[in-house]
């Protein structure tokens, strides 16, 4: 357990540190409230439609995918360091990795996910 | 070797074919089916009959493979022919082949034919899986086989009020006798730790006659009670007279020749634990003696020409229940044979008659048919000469050696059984004189009555051979005869043992006892011919002057009645109380719809917590998690 | 090549040979996806059905050479449980592929997609069985759940099913946190030095007094998710609402393939991993098998739709197979692999019959089913019999399976759950035959206008049929499949 009692510290201050600071600011700042306020605030401009936007789903798919190969890259580094001590083994894991990758890869493509029209 | 099996499954092929296939195919083809397999089955019986003569110990067995192995019980799917078993199987199947001939032609106006034949198949099967099984459990199940196509041949005219309810009668009767049957059966279990017939007799050779108390005597009651049930003695015989509500062949077939002889065949077939248990053959000579006189007078006023028969053939199974319980075993037996013989015959033409009469079953309103129906006539007299006891005809030499027997065991037993004999010929003689001779007292009925066709009239010709010559085949020793059945039947009753079946020396006054009886049966039957010769006058006349007596008989000493009131009534009243106590309230109600109502309110109350919700759900999760971890941290 | 890298290579070749069912199904459904799919025409994308039934097959026939053994640095172990369980798992996507066919042509959602996620969730469940490290466990679970998450949403336009999917996913990412939490406790509680059950069984037991309440809370929070996984009360939620938004041949699937597969990991995790603790798990898990019992059976009385009416029979079914997990030994482990087996044939038939009547519309609500006996005697006594034999009435199927599991139950002294167990059961019977007598003594309600019966597909028809048969004499085959069962062992 005794390893464990800095994260329960980190915790605490964690938690601890945003209740004060919020506590503090609130007994601090002065309260004058108007209606003005609580209207969005857009450049002094006043707002002509709601501030919650519908985006493309494509977006979403597009980040979707780039998250796949974010995470590609992540594995790409180790290996790339420790190549020399892998040898073949890291290779062909590897291999087998891209591999997968890309058949995925042209499943999406095959699918017209990345096709924006 | 003969395929022993082929004997009961060839009328259960047939029974099976008309059953699915007999309203589409036609009486010719049902006729054919029905008569052709069980007319198979007797030459197969036939073949198997020699075969066991050659056989050692005179007995074939086949055992086809394990039926029932729990425990400590092991009981074998096995068929015996032995001289008992092979006898009842050549009564069976011979003397049904022909009355499934008579059937044909008795039977051919009938909506239910097929159906008619189907049961009539069923019932040739049970029964020889009934004389057949090498086990009790076997038997068993011929038993209770038999008791069901009773039932559906008793009921067979269901669009009628009484042939249902009669069926249902003969089914509840044969009910009580069965519980004795399986109580007999589990007593021998508990006793021999088997139940193949073959086991036990070997075991109880090695009793002591002193073992005759207790539990064996028990045992054997039980079996005795079933027997009651299934031949029809008292108190559980009230069921065979009502049965007559079935078409005439299965009243001859089963409720005559076969099916009622069956506890006869079961004590045989049991004989040496039976004579370890003196007491129990007392009881069953004086229930068969009471019986036989007992039916006989009621027989004396009926009516109904069926019924008499069946009044007849109760008194005579009480013949031979006296022969058994007088240790007289071969003797109780050849009077099922030559019983079978005549007593088929006497329904069959007692069929005739009524088939004639266009199902006119009163005797008071038939007469005078002598002219009209001479090949039945005949036939019958025969019969009626055969069952009356008159040597040397067969019911002489089996009913006269079953008297004798009575004697050396009681006098008391003889002289009841002689005057149920002077009854008995008294009965067939007015039958027959009420039918065949005087006027006609229904003169439509009489101008359009014909012989039957060839089909009824050549059974009864086949039958009335055997009724005359049947008791050649045990002339009882007293009369310089060999009783050759005895020593025919003695590997099966004495099982290889030495006492076992009828042991007791001949001695007593053989000749004058069946001088005295033979006269008697001749007075009366004379008698009976001359009161009813020329109409019901003279009758009527007799009945006034006895009117107590007249009346009694003619209700049947009322049992009915009193079952009704003092059995059934409180019976009645104590399940009506039952059913709507218990039955109602506590079972269904506290028993059934009260869980039924709870879960249901339960059900409910769980669909409250599936709110659709996914928040919810992870809610109960997690606090079902929290819960788990709270209640069982120790 | 240097020492380190040719270990792990020997260690690849070698640990290779286990997982042949699992590469060739990963391979197969990705050459199904891509490029495959591309010479397919739209309109025939329904050929995939009988070619996923042969991959599956051959499949089958891999789980069967596969040969015992350990791999994976004791991450992955093939034994008799292993391959039993396989065995019962490709049976049941199987038969789900068979019973997809009729339903996805009629809805005009035949894809390649559907058969792919199949296979692919398939491979998650054929490594589950197989797990012999927490590790393992967790991924293969989450490759399972995540496929079946899509396949009960699959069919996008219904509402219903969408939303049952988003509620699956949602509360599986739930308990799959509870998981993974879980099985980091443990790997806390033993000093941080491994996750594999065999050296958990070892340490375990003796963790010192200061971390028995990690250990504690970590195997209570690994028996949350797996339970989570069968659907044991209380953790069955979703499993009403995913039963009966998903597509039916879906749901039938769900009841059997993942169900088997989590029993495995249950089994091989409880059994071998934390045996040494049992005295932490043994009486929630009790409390949660009866729970299950009860509360499954109690619930499913006044459903309306058959597909709810199984998903909480197969609630109180889990309750029922977590008899064999609390009884610890190899034996209950063979029993519950013979539950499984009747109750995959039994509900297999069941969901047959629902998805036959519902290719007009009907079939969903139990009110459906009223007369069917009159209209369609063969379906209404299948129908009839698959219900019975889950009621666990003799002498079918059902009973064979219940019997020996409760009998072994009772060895293990586990009476006051069989006692409910049974009691249950009762209860059971009384809505199983709530539906019997809708069939057979209700008069059948007018069809609409021009809904005539249609015929039945040959496919259809076999399942069915040998679903019955099977349920009525499979008890004949009783020592056989004892025999089977016996080889469902741990090394």
């Amino acid at each position: 357990m005794q390893g464990y009692a800095p994260i329960l510290l980190l915790l605490m201050i964690a938690v601890s540190l945003p209740v004060l600071v919020w506590t503090l600011s609130r007994l601090l700042r002065p309260d004058f409230y108007s209606k003005a306020k609580y209207s969005t605030y857009e450049c002094g401009i006043t707002p002509v439609t709601e501030a919650r936007e519908k985006f493309n789903v494509r977006y979403y798919l597009i980040a979707v995918m780039f998250l796949v190969f974010d995470v590609e890259s992540v594995f790409l580094f180790p290996w790339a360091l420790q190549m020399k001590e892998l040898a073949l083994f890291g290779l062909v894991e590897m291999g087998i990795f891209l591999f997968l990758l890309l058949f995925g890869y042209g499943y999406i493509w095959s699918k017209g996910a990345l096709t924006w029209e | 070797m003969t395929p022993l099996w082929l004997i009961p499954v060839l009328p259960l092929l047939g029974s099976a074919f008309n059953g699915f296939f007999g309203k589409r195919a036609g009486k010719g083809v049902v006729s054919a089916v029905a008569v052709g397999t069980v007319a198979l089955s007797f030459i197969l019986s036939l073949v198997a009959f020699f075969a066991m003569q050659g056989a050692a110990g005179h007995r074939l067995e086949a055992t086809y493979y394990e039926w029932m192995a729990t425990g400590g019980l092991s009981v074998p799917f096995g068929l015996v022919v032995d001289p008992l078993s092979g006898t009842m199987m050549l009564v069976i199947t011979g003397i049904g082949a022909l009355i499934h001939l008579y059937s044909v032609g008795y039977m051919h106006e009938d909506e239910g034919y097929a159906r008619f034949f189907c049961y009539l198949n069923l019932f040739v099967f049970f029964m020889l899986m009934l004389v057949m099984g090498s086990s009790l459990p076997l038997l068993f199940v011929g038993w209770e086989g038999v008791g069901l196509c009773s039932y559906l041949l008793i009921g067979f005219y269901f669009e009628t009020d009484y042939a249902p309810a009669a069926g249902l009668k003969a089914f509840l009767f044969n009910r009580v006798g069965d519980l004795g049957v399986a109580i007999g059966m589990m007593a021998l279990f508990g006793m021999f730790g088997t139940l193949t017939v073959s086991g036990i007799l070997t075991q109880a050779g090695h009793l002591s006659p002193e073992a005759g108390w207790g539990l064996l005597t028990f045992a054997t009651l039980m079996l005795f009670v079933g027997a009651t049930g299934k031949s029809a003695q008292i108190p559980l015989y009230l069921w065979l007279p009502d049965a007559m509500a079935g078409p005439t062949p299965v009243s001859a077939l089963i409720h005559a020749a076969t099916m009622v002889t069956s506890g006869i065949y079961l004590i045989c077939r049991l004989a040496p634990l039976f004579s370890l248990t003196p007491h129990t053959l007392t009881v069953i000579a004086w229930v068969g003696g009471a019986t036989a006189l007992f039916a006989a007078t009621i027989g004396l006023v009926q009516r109904d020409i069926k019924k008499v028969l069946a009044y007849s053939t109760v008194s005579q199974l009480g013949y031979m229940f006296l022969g058994l319980g007088s240790a007289g075993y071969a003797a109780g037996f050849f009077h099922v044979f030559t019983h079978a013989w005549f007593k088929a015959l006497l329904f069959l033409g007692a069929g005739s008659v009524i088939h004639a009469m266009h199902h006119e079953q009163d005797l008071f309103r038939m007469g005078g048919l002598k002219s009209k129906l001479p090949i039945t006539f005949v036939t019958m007299l025969l019969a009626t000469i055969a069952i009356m006891g008159f040597p040397p005809f067969s019911g002489f030499f089996s009913k006269d050696e079953i008297l004798y027997l009575a004697y050396l065991k009681n006098p008391a037993l003889w002289a009841i059984g002689v005057l149920g004999a002077c009854c008995t010929s008294f009965y067939m003689w007015r039958l027959m004189a009420l039918a065949f001779w005087g006027e006609p007292r229904d003169h439509h009925a009489f101008e359009h009555a014909h012989e039957s066709p060839w089909t009824m009239t050549a059974p009864l010709a086949v039958l009335a051979v055997g009724a005359v010559f049947a008791g050649f085949w045990g002339i009882p020793k007293a009369f310089g005869g060999s009783f050759a059945i005895e020593g025919f039947l003695a590997p099966a009753l004495t099982f290889g043992q030495s006492h076992g079946a009828h042991a007791g020396h001949h001695e007593g006054p053989a000749w004058l006892l069946a001088g005295i009886s033979t006269t008697l049966g001749i007075a009366s039957g004379a008698f009976g011919w001359w009161m009813y010769k020329d109409g019901l006058a003279k009758g009527e006349a007799l009945g006034a002057k006895l009117p107590g007596l007249h009346v009694v008989l003619l209700n049947k000493y009322f049992v009915d009645e009193a079952v009704e009131a003092y059995l059934l009534r409180p019976v009645r009243w104590f399940g009506n109380l039952m059913w709507k106590l218990v039955d109602v309230i506590l079972i269904d109600g506290i028993g059934v719809n009260l869980p039924g109502a709870l879960t249901r309110v339960a059900g409910d109350f769980t669909a409250l917590f599936q709110t659709g919700r996914v928040r919810n759900y992870a809610l109960t999760m997690g606090l079902g998690a929290l819960l788990l971890l709270y209640v069982f941290l120790k | 090549m240097n020492g380190f890298a040719a270990g792990l290579w020997e260690s690849l070749v070698s640990g290779s040979k286990l997982i042949w069912p699992q590469i060739f199904l990963t391979f197969a459904a990705t050459v199904m996806l891509w490029p495959a799919d591309l010479f397919v025409e739209k309109a025939r994308k329904h050929v995939w059905a009988p070619i996923t039934m042969v991959i599956l097959a051959l499949t089958g026939a891999l789980i069967y050479l596969t040969e015992p053994g350990v791999g994976f640095s004791d991450m992955y172990k093939v034994d008799g449980l292993t391959k039993g369980f396989q065995a019962l798992i490709v049976l049941a996507a199987f038969l789900a592929v068979m019973l997809s066919q009729k339903l996805l042509d009629a809805l005009r959602e035949q894809t390649v997609e559907y058969y792919a996620l199949i296979l692919f969730s398939l491979v998650g469940m054929l490594t589950l069985v197989g797990a012999t490290d927490l590790m393992t466990v967790y991924f293969s679970i989450e490759l399972m759940a995540i496929c079946i998450y899509i396949l009960v949403a699959y069919l996008r336009d219904q509402n219903r099913g969408v939303e049952a999917g988003l509620k699956y996913f949602l509360l599986g990412a739930f308990s799959s946190g509870i998981l993974l939490y879980g099985m980091s406790l443990v790997f806390a509680a033993v000093g941080g030095v491994t996750t594999n059950l065999a050296e958990l069984n070892r340490l375990l037991p003796v963790v010192p007094q200061s971390s028995s309440l990690l250990v504690f809370s970590g195997v209570l929070m690994v028996l949350v998710g797996l339970c989570f996984k069968v659907a044991a009360v209380p953790f069955h939620m979703w499993s009403p609402d995913a039963y009966e938004g998903a597509p039916t041949p879906i749901t039938a699937f769900m009841a059997t393939a993942p169900k088997a597969a989590a029993m495995g990991a249950f089994l091989r995790v409880f059994g071998t991993g934390f045996a040494g603790v049992s005295s932490d798990w043994m009486l929630p898990l009790s409390y949660v098998a009866g729970a299950s019992m009860i509360l499954g059976n109690i619930a499913a009385v006044r459903q309306q739709t058959m597909k709810r009416l199984l998903a909480y029979s197969s609630i109180a079914h889990a309750g029922y197979m977590l008899l064999g997990v609390l009884g610890k030994g190899v034996d209950n482990a063979q029993a519950v692999w013979l539950y499984l087996l009747t109750y995959l044939v039994m509900n297999t038939g069941a969901f047959a019959v629902v998805i036959i009547l519902q290719g007009k519309g009907e079939g969903e609500r139990i009110d459906d089913f009223r007369g069917l006996a009159k209209r369609r005697p063969f379906l209404a006594f299948a129908m009839m019999m698959f219900l019975l034999s889950l009621a666990g009435i003799p002498p079918l199927v059902g009973f064979f399976g219940k019997f020996y599991l409760f009998k072994l139950a009772v060895e293990s002294g586990l009476t006051t759950l069989v006692v409910i167990a049974l009691v249950t059961s009762a209860i059971s019977a009384f809505y199983y035959l709530g539906v019997v007598n809708q069939m057979y003594f209700k008069e059948p309600a007018d069809l609409p206008e021009g809904a005539e019966p249609e015929v039945l597909s040959t496919g259809m028809t076999l399942i069915v049929g040998v679903t019955c048969v099977l349920t009525l004499v499979g008890t004949l085959a009783g020592p056989w499949l004892v025999n089977t069962m016996f080889r469902i062992t741990w090394i």
